[in-house]
């Protein structure tokens, strides 16, 4: 059972990948019951949750359907449109690695069994402050994609990174989402049809649950309700990951950075897009904030393209960002007079 | 195609470069392998996706087209001649760290928009580069036998790493790499240390043990300039220093003093962060971490001075001197009409300063001159 449970817990090793070799399953004969777990995972995924399991009381045959679930959420996902996916899938699985040595029993013991897996040399550590000391061209290859991984903030002597055993699984966790990240997409010819269906409509779901968050969350203290309507179809079509021409990405980014949003929140809003590169959209992103760009006003956005419909009717304004304040105003104006009507109700 | 402005002082850097590569060849690792790229007077890339057989080819190139400028890709490509650069199909890139003396916070004369460099701002290059040689050794455990280091023909050094066990290093792995180098990122606390409780790191790691023993320098400063580092009153500074081998004592044992007041605290992190920025590497980010630039082919000329990039060998480098050592141009009289040149030093001779006269100077200081504006006669 503890085998099945460390197959469970790291579903991208070696290890595992025996495990399915020899159970000579089909991806086509999969059960329904090991789709929606697929799925569930890539929900998770997305939306940047942990996927957690806890074991104790499981089967034998519900853990080896969450063994299975791993290469058949990879196939999904693989045809799937939803931006980043592949990252955020990643990222899933490094969390849960960490997540899964820290909380062992035993975490020395595990974090160590994962790294033969992975063939990682490494030798125990004499130094009574670290658990591992492994070379630096090997620490070095991984993602850094958490800033905890960070070489400067790590023992480094004499071509030698000497890591404690939670630094040591911070590592392993980064290779757990390199190894993750590399092995995808797969390639078309190996995905059987019936999950290009499943990837279809888990795409679909995906963005409904997109815009519903959208309509329901502000970023920061910018509230998206009181945009005016043509920044709200581009906000909308942005976080929900739709690709956006250069002109509206342009037109929104620097809208929203007159309304004050933070740098990271712009960055982490055109991560949504599918042509995503980090470089060249912090790239552009500096450039606004450097040059302190305006967003157009609404003659412009009309010769841009950028004007919507509803424009005709709801908005009266000239500038978008001078309708966004009118709205805060009078939102802001109408909250302060309930409060005060509550006041006096209470006296 | 771009097209060249050939003004005589253009054909003439020419005529004579063509005749240096004429009598010297170069030879480069890789070249088969390697993207160029080459300049022309007052550009330093004109052209680039340029490939080349073999060295005899980019000799032959260097003969006949005369570049004044010639730049190599520190990456190894399948298909180095083609575009866009997906299409190059990358195999690996050596390591570059650049040091440019402009980058150095120094102060340097500039004349019409020409930085008249002198043997005192390349020194401090140069110091550099042995910091940085002290952080590769002995922290990242790289043998110096596989560095490469070089004058750039102008105002700094490079340092070149070729080997297979750096090749392979991603985009991120190399910004890491940079980021240790520059200090970049560091959280002492994440190190060990705690200015609150007055713990000093202890455990084995270059950077700790450069931070203490340079912390413990910092100590040895005036009260009234750790005053204006760290922001606390000189008066609480002078009382903590009456102690001072003892507070140097404590740092060593890992331990430290509690400064009077409330800003123990901020005083010991001011300390060690001046630490820090006295011993990181303020290497050039982008040469190291942009695995497609082009950068200076070793020994090949500078346009910009006549200067020969020249390689030179670890053991040479205190000694190496780029106003004698990387001067290749005789001594044949040459004239050149001079707007203005402060007084400069070229191969142990002074010359200048020079406004608005036409001269005659050695054909050495002719190119150097024409570098920096001056006209043929």
């Amino acid at each position: 059972m503890d085998q099945l449970i460390f197959l469970q817990n790291f579903p991208f090793t070696e290890k595992s990948r025996n495990f399915l070799k020899e159970s000579k399953l089909n991806p086509e004969d999969v059960s329904g019951t090991i789709i929606k777990r697929a799925a569930l995972i890539i929900s998770r995924a997305n939306s940047n949750q942990e996927y957690v399991l806890d074991l104790t009381n499981s089967s034998r045959e519900m853990i080896q359907n969450e063994i299975i679930a791993f290469p058949v959420a990879k196939l999904i996902l693989s045809s799937m449109n939803t931006p980043n996916i592949k990252e955020k899938f990643s990222l899933l699985m490094k969390k849960k690695t960490f997540t899964a040595i820290i909380h062992h029993s035993n975490p020395k013991k595990i974090a160590l069994s994962l790294a033969d897996d992975f063939g990682i040399k490494y030798t125990l550590s004499d130094e009574k402050e670290f658990f591992v000391e492994i070379k630096l061209i090997d620490y070095l290859d991984i993602y850094f994609v958490d800033d905890e991984s960070k070489l400067i903030n790590k023992n480094v002597s004499n071509g030698t990174v000497y890591l404690s055993i939670n630094d040591f699984a911070r590592f392993l966790s980064e290779k757990a989402y390199k190894k993750v990240f590399d092995s995808l997409p797969i390639e078309k010819k190996f995905i059987p049809k019936t999950f290009v269906n499943y990837a279809k409509t888990i795409d679909s779901q995906l963005s409904v649950i997109e815009k519903k968050s959208f309509d329901l969350k502000l970023v920061g203290k910018i509230n998206p309700d009181l945009f005016p309507p043509c920044m709200k179809v581009l906000y909308s079509d942005q976080a929900s990951g739709k690709k956006l021409s250069y002109l509206g990405r342009l037109v929104l980014a620097s809208f929203l950075f007159q309304l004050g949003m933070r740098k990271e929140e712009l960055l982490s809003l055109f991560s949504k897009s599918p042509d995503y590169k980090k470089h060249i959209s912090e790239y552009h992103i500096d450039r606004i904030y450097q040059k302190k760009l305006s967003a157009p006003g609404c003659k412009k956005m009309a010769d841009y393209g950028l004007k919507v419909k509803e424009c005709e009717n709801e908005c009266k304004s000239t500038h978008p960002v001078r309708y966004y304040i009118s709205k805060l105003r009078y939102k802001n104006k109408f909250k302060k007079q309930n409060e005060l009507k509550n006041k006096e109700g209470v006296n | 195609m771009f097209v060249e402005e050939e003004s005589k002082e253009s054909i003439f850097l020419k005529q004579k470069f063509s005749e240096y590569y004429s009598k010297n060849f170069i030879d480069l690792p890789n070249v088969e392998n390697r993207e160029f790229g080459f300049g022309v007077f007052k550009r330093k890339i004109a052209n680039r996706n340029i490939a080349f057989r073999d060295a005899n080819e980019m000799n032959s190139f260097l003969r006949n087209h005369k570049p004044l400028f010639f730049s190599y890709s520190n990456a190894y490509y399948e298909f180095p001649e083609r575009r866009p650069m997906e299409n190059k199909m990358i195999l690996g890139a050596d390591l570059i760290y650049e040091f440019d003396a402009d980058e150095l916070g120094l102060e340097v004369e500039e004349i019409e928009g020409k930085q008249w460099f002198e043997k005192k701002h390349l020194d401090e290059a140069k110091k550099q580069i042995f910091r940085l040689i002290e952080f590769l050794e002995n922290d990242f455990g790289f043998d110096s036998k596989e560095f490469s280091i070089n004058f750039s023909g102008k105002a700094g050094y490079h340092l070149h790493i070729r080997s297979d066990s750096i090749k392979n290093l991603n985009k991120q792995a190399r910004i890491e790499l940079v980021d240790y180098l520059t200090g970049s990122g560091i959280y002492f606390e994440k190190l060990g240390y705690d200015f609150e409780k007055g713990v000093v790191a202890k455990t084995k790691s270059g950077w700790i043990e450069r931070i203490n023993s340079t912390a413990k320098e910092v100590l040895k400063l005036s009260p009234k300039e750790l005053s204006i580092i760290t922001g606390v009153q000189q008066k609480k500074i002078s009382t903590l220093l009456e102690k001072k081998e003892e507070v140097i004592e404590g740092i060593n044992r890992g331990v430290l003093f509690k400064l009077e007041g409330k800003k123990s605290n901020e005083f010991w992190k001011k300390v060690f962060q001046t630490a820090v920025e006295k011993q990181l590497s303020p290497i050039d980010r982008q040469t190291s971490i942009d695995l497609h630039k082009i950068i200076r082919v070793p020994n090949t000329l500078h346009g910009d001075t006549g200067f020969v990039a020249k390689t030179i060998n670890l053991e040479n480098l205190e000694e190496f001197d780029p106003f004698v050592d990387s001067v290749v141009f005789d001594n044949t009289p040459q004239r050149v009409f001079i707007k203005k040149a402060p007084k400069f030093t070229l191969k142990g001779t002074n010359f200048g300063p020079f406004e608005n006269e036409e001269v005659e100077v050695p054909l050495f200081v002719a190119i150097y001159l024409i570098g920096k504006g001056a006209e043929l006669r």
